[in-house]
C-alpha cells in the first residue's frame, strides 16, 4: 500500500492538520508507506468467524452515576475558563466556523 | 545518614521512626536532582519547594516522581509536547490523588517521548533524556525521565505509564525494576490519553517491596474509569515473601530468535536461577511476535488519532500547528486504517488478530504459571541510533505488544550488567491480575542475586 499526496492531503484534512514543508512531506508519505507494507503481514492469519477483541477483556461495563450524585469531576467555570487561548465574557472564544 | 540508594519503604521507616524528617530526605532529592539533572534531563519540572503531605497516611514518606503524562493539579504537565507547554490541569489523576492522600509527596515530573509516542524519550519535544549507565545512550521510552530518575536516584520511585513496553523497556535499559500491572487494575483517570485500550499506569523503582507498596495504594476501582474492575486489591506487601515452591515457567522460542546472543545468553543464566529455585523452566511456543507489532501498530494509530483529535488549542495548551512529526504521523495513520474502506482490513482484521493474541496467552498459561523473556531484543541504543531501525526504533518494543495487547501484567526486571557495563535485564509476563505472583517472583530473585550489585555499581557514578 503507497500514500499517494493525493491521499495524505485527505488524511490531513482529516487530521486537522497543514503539512506544506516538501521534505515533511516525503517523509511521511515514505513511512506510511512502509509502515502499512509491514502490517500486511496480518494476512497470513487466518481469522475467519474470530470475532475482533476491542478491549484485552470482554467484562468491561458501563460505569452509571446515581442521578444528583456530586460530580467530583466537574469544573467551576472560572477553573475551566482560566486556561483558554481567548475568552469573551463567560465564553471561550473561538476563530468564525461558517 | 546514609540515605543513597535505600528503598523508599526504609526511608519511611526512618522518618516514622523520627531519625530523619520528611523534609530532610526530601532536601536530599533535591539537591541530587540539582545535581545531575541537567547531565540527565530526566525531570521537566522540579517542585522547589517542600510541602508538607496532606496527611500521614500508609504513604507517608514516599517521595515519588510522575511521568509528565499525568494531570497534576496546579503542577504543569506537558507529556512532553509543545502543545500542552503551558497546560497548568485543573484536578489530578487517579493514582495521583491516590499517592497523595496516603501521605505520599510529588517531587517532580519527569520527561518522555512526546505523547509516549515512542522507546527512546528522544522524541521529547523538550530534549532527550540520557541514560545514566551512559549518556551517550537513550535510556529507553517512553517513561525514559522515569527510569533515569530512578536508576540515578533522583527519586527512589516514580509512577511511569506503559502503552506497549513503555515502563518495561526503559526500566531495562536503565537497569531496574519495572511493573506493568493488569490493564484495568489501575485507573487511566487523568493520564493523558494514548491508545485507551492499552494505556496502563505502572511503577518504576529500584526495589521489588516498592512497587509492592506503591502498588496496594495506587491499584483498584476508580469510578471515572469504566475499565478498571471491581476485584479487591491484594495484600501484595503481607504476602511477598510467599514464593510458590513449585512453578512452571515457559520461555517463548519466537521471542528469543529476535534478540542478540548476549540477551539470549543472559536469558538462560536466569533460568537456571530459577532451576535452582526448584522451578521448572521449559522452551515453549507463543505466536511471533512480529504479528503483535502490527496488531499494535493499527490498533494504537486509531486511538491516538482519535485521543489527540481533542487538542485544538482553545480550551487549553496550543494549537495542532506545534505536533511533532511522529505524532502527526501516528494520526494520520490512525485516520487512514478508519477510514472507509480500510477498517475492516487493517483496523477490524487487527481486532481480529489481538483476540487470536489473547487466546494463545490463555493456553499458554493453562499450562505455565509465568512466562520468561527478554523485554528488548539488544543493548540501549546510541542517541540517534533508533533512526536507523525499521519502524524508528519501535521494533524494539517487540517483546511486549503481544503481551500489551492481551492486557497482561509483567514485570522487567534487571539481571546483571554485560561486558560493556550496560544493564541485562529480563521480563516475566503473567495471566490477568497475576500481580501477586510477579511481586513475589521478583522478591525472591531480588533478595537471591540482589541484581548483581547493578544499583551499588552504577550510583558510584552518582555519589
Amino acid at each position: 500500500m503507497k500514500i499517494t499526496d493525493k491521499t495524505l492531503d485527505t488524511l490531513l484534512e482529516l487530521s486537522g492538520l497543514v503539512v506544506k514543508d516538501k521534505k515533511e512531506r516525503e517523509a511521511l508519505k515514505k513511512q506510511l508507506s512502509e509502515t502499512l507494507s509491514y502490517v500486511e503481514n496480518l494476512e497470513e492469519i487466518d481469522t475467519e468467524g474470530v470475532e475482533p477483541a476491542y478491549f484485552s477483556s470482554d467484562e468491561n461495563k458501563n460505569q452509571f452515576f446515581e442521578d444528583g450524585e456530586e460530580n467530583k469531576r466537574g469544573l467551576l467555570r472560572e477553573e475551566a475558563l482560566k486556561l483558554a487561548a481567548e475568552r469573551y465574557k463567560k465564553f471561550f472564544k473561538v476563530k468564525r466556523i461558517l | 545518614m546514609d540515605i543513597l540508594g535505600r528503598s523508599a519503604l526504609s526511608l519511611r521507616k526512618s522518618i516514622k521512626e523520627k531519625r530523619v524528617s520528611l523534609k530532610e530526605i526530601y532536601e536530599y532529592f533535591l539537591e541530587r536532582i540539582d545535581k545531575y539533572n541537567s547531565l540527565l534531563n530526566a525531570f521537566l519540572t522540579v517542585r522547589n519547594d517542600f510541602t508538607k503531605p496532606e496527611r500521614e497516611g500508609y504513604g507517608y514518606g514516599v517521595i515519588a516522581s510522575i511521568k509528565d503524562n499525568f494531570c497534576t493539579k496546579g503542577i504543569r504537565t506537558t507529556a512532553s509536547s509543545k502543545v500542552l507547554e503551558n497546560f497548568v490541569p485543573p484536578y489530578d489523576a487517579t493514582v495521583v490523588e491516590r499517592l497523595k492522600k496516603s501521605g505520599g509527596v510529588i517531587i517532580g515530573k519527569t520527561n518522555l517521548d512526546a505523547w509516549a509516542h515512542g522507546s527512546s524519550t528522544e522524541t521529547s519535544d523538550f530534549g532527550p533524556t540520557k541514560n545514566p549507565w551512559d549518556t551517550t545512550r537513550v535510556p529507553g521510552g517512553s517513561s525514559g525521565g522515569s527510569a533515569a530518575a530512578v536508576a540515578a536516584y533522583l527519586s527512589p520511585v516514580s509512577i511511569g505509564s506503559e502503552t506497549a513496553g513503555s515502563v518495561r523497556l526503559p526500566a531495562a535499559w536503565c537497569g531496574v525494576v519495572g511493573f506493568k500491572p493488569t490493564y484495568g487494575r489501575i485507573s487511566r483517570y487523568g493520564l493523558i490519553a494514548m491508545a485507551s485500550s492499552l494505556d496502563c499506569p505502572g511503577i518504576l523503582a529500584w526495589h521489588v517491596e516498592d512497587v509492592a507498596f506503591l502498588l496496594e495504594i495506587l491499584a483498584g476501582k476508580d469510578k471515572f474509569d469504566a475499565t478498571t474492575v471491581e476485584k479487591p486489591v491484594e495484600k501484595y506487601m503481607a504476602e511477598l515473601e510467599n514464593y510458590p515452591k513449585r512453578m512452571r515457567i515457559g520461555v517463548p522460542k519466537s521471542y528469543l530468535k529476535v534478540v542478540k546472543k548476549e540477551v539470549e545468553k543472559n536469558i538462560e543464566r536466569v533460568a537456571r536461577i530459577f532451576e535452582k529455585f526448584g522451578w521448572k523452566v521449559e522452551e515453549m511456543d507463543l505466536m511471533d511476535p512480529k504479528y503483535a507489532i502490527s496488531v499494535y501498530t493499527i490498533v494504537q494509530r486509531a486511538e491516538v488519532a482519535s485521543n489527540l483529535a481533542r487538542y485544538d488549542g482553545i480550551r487549553f495548551g496550543f494549537g495542532r500547528d506545534r505536533f511533532g512529526f511522529e505524532a502527526k504521523k501516528r494520526i494520520i495513520l490512525g485516520n487512514f486504517v478508519l477510514s472507509h474502506g480500510y477498517y475492516g482490513r487493517y483496523y477490524e482484521k487487527a481486532q481480529k488478530v489481538r483476540r487470536l493474541i489473547i487466546l494463545d496467552f490463555k493456553k499458554a498459561f493453562e499450562k505455565y504459571d509465568l512466562l520468561l523473556a527478554p523485554v528488548v531484543p539488544s543493548e540501549p541504543l546510541k542517541l540517534g541510533e533508533f533512526e536507523k531501525y525499521p519502524f524508528f526504533g519501535e521494533a524494539m518494543d517487540v517483546l511486549n505488544e503481544a503481551s500489551s495487547v492481551a492486557g497482561l501484567p509483567a514485570i522487567s526486571l534487571p539481571s546483571g550488567v554485560d561486558k560493556n557495563n550496560l544493564p541485562l535485564s529480563f521480563q516475566l509476563i503473567g495471566p490477568s491480575f497475576s500481580e501477586k505472583l510477579l511481586l513475589q517472583v521478583g522478591y525472591k530473585f531480588q533478595k537471591e542475586t540482589e541484581f548483581f550489585g547493578m544499583r551499588e555499581k552504577l550510583l558510584k557514578k552518582y555519589p
